[in-house]
């Protein structure tokens, strides 16, 4: 499969927990290329966790149509799990086990068997770099390496979608770039990520598209050097060398802090008014960014303007 | 198949290393029976017929007293020791208190002139007892009703010797009372043949707590959300963590039985004698397995902390335990507490085992144990998938 092909299609999907006065996810709908690595962002409690719920069959659908690779989540479930795996958020294995015995297991109830069990597990230890501790029991790993041990046992069964919920959190740097490196590589093998993390240099790195999820309710769906340059465009950011005695002089800047502000610049000739005005103010311009913008500002501002950006 | 190998798999793997698990499950009630086997074989022995050792100490020495002495002999529920030289008094309460006799009995030095002669008042007693301080007071009453009847008889032979009527006949007298007893192969009970199944039947119970533990913990690990994502189904997610204990519980009704046949005789007690049908056992050790394994998954459903597992699964045992007669035997409890014991699956593993073990039971004696248990845990299981179901 190419990339660009469809291979993930959720089509106005709604869920509403027992008991919750409103929903969990208001009408999603989205699709995930194939090959592709799709970001899924969003606060806690915005409905993400219900999505993979969702995608991967763990909670019934209500309302609206998952499919998966042509599989219906609501009526062919067993072809929608045999295509996917999931890495949860949750350290999801057996600590009093080996990492090897915890793969074996997984691999078996996916009814993984003999010398393809063998070979798929020797790929997954190497894919996550277990293989000097695989035969050491999981309780005995470091934060980091269980959090690959995690990641591992969700590539023995070799999906085709693999669904990583928060696969770095709460490591060192050097785990957390070696799941991103390890990541990278399934994404330039074929496999097709759905990817939910709060490190948005991650997403920014890995991820082809991204869907941020706000209050169960999609508030931006698109790749995401797209959505980088959306936020970008136009964008000035002046860095002053002292604060300025009155801010209010300067009408229409966003003021970050006391010598950081941004402008958006609405013609050709802007950025000249923009820097007289500086120097008439009596600043002293220190650096000027233009057309630079992170993720994490274009995320925090579509959730603090509720996805109106 | 291969999903429930893995299951079975890794669930043996698991018990494997849970060392406190394990001890619950066969150190336990290993301890239990080799300790209650070995401390009750006692009671258990005088109750099925162990002589009761009593000295006597023959001060007068003639015919008549030896004769007292030798009809004592021949009831057969005592064991005589005479001594020689007599001991201080003293040291005859130092070898009572010992536990060496229950009795001793002090033959007056006239016994053969006074024995015919009426009681005088200030005269020296014809025979005095000392009683051991360990002796029930139910044994004591035994005992001197033995001695009194023994005296009595042997004043009749020796008046119907004056009348020249000749002696009397003990053979009639033992002739006209026959002894059956209900105990199956005319042998009593043994301490070891009554505790091995009552502490058996708890052990199999006590899987309740390891698999409920793991059962709870699967779910807090979020190992059980991961499979809910595979095409593993439930049912063998349960069947592969039921058979492995099913298996446990086998292997604990083979350890236990050779506890009992093996271990407890060379310790000093009495060796377990298998008896009744071996497939009635065999039927009967998977009754229990399967009622035990139902409230297992029915606690492990139910919880929703391991502490909440460990808690209902430990005190559920006890309870069970404690009304079903493996604690406290069930012929010891009153009517009502009978009653009440009469509901506790134990019981009824127990009443079973009891049956093949002590009365030669085969299949068809205990079906309604097999019936019960069956029943029981085919319920509980039930029971704890439509729970399981309902939650999911």
């Amino acid at each position: 499969m190419t990339i660009g092909e469809p291979i993930v299609k959720v089509t106005d999907v709604r869920h509403r927990y027992r008991g919750a006065d409103r929903d969990a996810l208001a009408s999603v709908s989205l699709s995930v290329a194939a090959g592709s690595c799709f970001g899924l962002l969003g606060p806690n409690g915005a409905g993400k966790s219900t999505l993979l719920g969702l995608l991967t069959g763990a909670i019934r659908l209500q309302h609206g149509d998952i499919e998966i690779m042509g599989a219906s989540t609501r009526d062919n479930l067993p072809a929608v799990r045999a295509a996917s795996a999931i890495a949860p958020q949750d350290l999801a294995f057996y600590p009093a086990l080996t990492g090897r015995e915890n793969l074996e297991f997984f691999a078996g109830v996916q009814n993984v068997d003999g010398a393809l069990r063998k070979t798929r597990i020797a790929e997954a230890s190497a894919a996550c770099q277990l293989d000097d501790v695989l035969d050491r029991r999981a309780e005995t790993y470091s934060g980091g390496l269980k959090r690959r041990l995690n990641l591992a046992i969700a590539l023995v069964g070799a999906p085709k979608i693999l669904y990583l919920d928060e696969p770095t959190v709460g490591i060192d740097a050097r785990s957390r770039a070696l799941i991103v490196e390890a990541i990278a590589a399934l994404k330039r093998s074929g496999v097709t990520i759905i990817y939910i993390s709060h490190y948005m240099e991650e997403v920014e790195a890995l991820c082809d598209a991204v869907a941020v999820i706000d209050h169960g309710n999609v508030v931006a769906l698109e790749r995401t050097q797209a959505l980088v340059q959306r936020g970008a465009e136009r964008r000035l950011r002046v860095t002053l060398a002292a604060p300025l005695t009155d801010n209010a002089v300067l009408a229409g800047a966003e003021w970050l802090d006391a010598t950081h502000f941004d402008v958006l610049l609405d013609a050709e000739t802007a950025l000249d008014a923009w820097l007289g005005k500086t120097r008439a103010a009596g600043g002293h311009i220190a650096r000027l960014d233009y057309g630079a913008s992170k993720l994490e500002t274009i995320y925090l501002g579509l959730l603090e303007r509720g996805g109106d950006a | 198949m291969t999903a429930l190998v893995a299951c079975i798999i890794k669930e043996l793997r698991l018990l494997g290393r849970d060392v406190h698990g394990l001890a619950l499950l066969f150190i336990l009630p290993l301890v239990f029976i080799l300790v209650m086997s070995l401390a009750l074989q006692d009671v258990y022995a005088a109750r099925g017929g162990r002589p009761i050792d009593v000295l006597v100490i023959d001060r007068d020495g003639g015919d008549a007293a030896k004769s007292l002495t030798q009809r004592l002999a021949d009831n057969g529920a005592f064991r005589i020791s005479q001594t020689t030289p007599l001991p201080s008094d003293a040291r005859l309460k130092e070898r009572l208190r010992s536990g060496e006799f229950s009795f001793a009995v002090d033959v007056s030095n006239t016994y053969g002139v006074t024995v015919l002669t009426p009681p005088k008042p200030g005269a020296p007693p014809l025979l005095t007892v000392v009683v051991a301080p360990d002796a029930s007071k139910q044994t004591e009453a035994i005992f001197l009703g033995v001695l009194r009847e023994a005296v009595g008889r042997q004043r009749l032979d020796l008046l119907l010797e004056r009348v020249g009527a000749g002696g009397g006949d003990q053979a009639a007298g033992k002739a006209q009372i026959v002894t059956t007893y209900a105990f199956a192969r005319e042998t009593p009970p043994s301490a070891v043949q009554q505790n091995v199944p009552a502490w058996l039947v708890f052990a199999i119970f006590f899987v309740a707590i390891p698999f409920s533990n793991t059962f709870v913990r699967e779910r807090e690990l979020g190992a059980h959300r991961r499979l809910r994502t595979t095409n593993v189904s439930p049912v063998t997610q349960f069947f592969g963590k039921l058979i492995p204990y099913f298996a446990i519980n086998q292997l604990q009704v083979a350890l236990m039985l050779a506890v009992g046949v093996f271990l407890v005789p060379m310790l000093g007690g009495e060796a377990l004698q298998i008896r009744g049908a071996p497939e009635a056992l065999v039927l009967l050790s998977a009754a229990v397995s399967l009622a035990a394994l139902g409230l297992a998954l029915l606690i492990a459903v139910v919880a929703r902390t391991t502490e909440q597992a460990t808690m209902l699964s430990g005190l559920g045992n006890i309870v069970l335990a404690a009304i079903g007669g493996i604690m406290v035997p069930k012929f010891v409890m009153p009517a009502a507490m009978q009653d009440v014991a009469s509901w506790s699956p134990m019981a009824w593993g127990l009443d079973g085992f009891l049956d093949l073990l002590l009365r030669d039971g085969d299949t068809a004696s205990i079906a309604p144990e097999l019936l019960r248990l069956g029943g029981f845990g085919a319920v509980a299981l039930v029971v704890a998938w439509l729970i399981y179901r309902a939650r999911d």
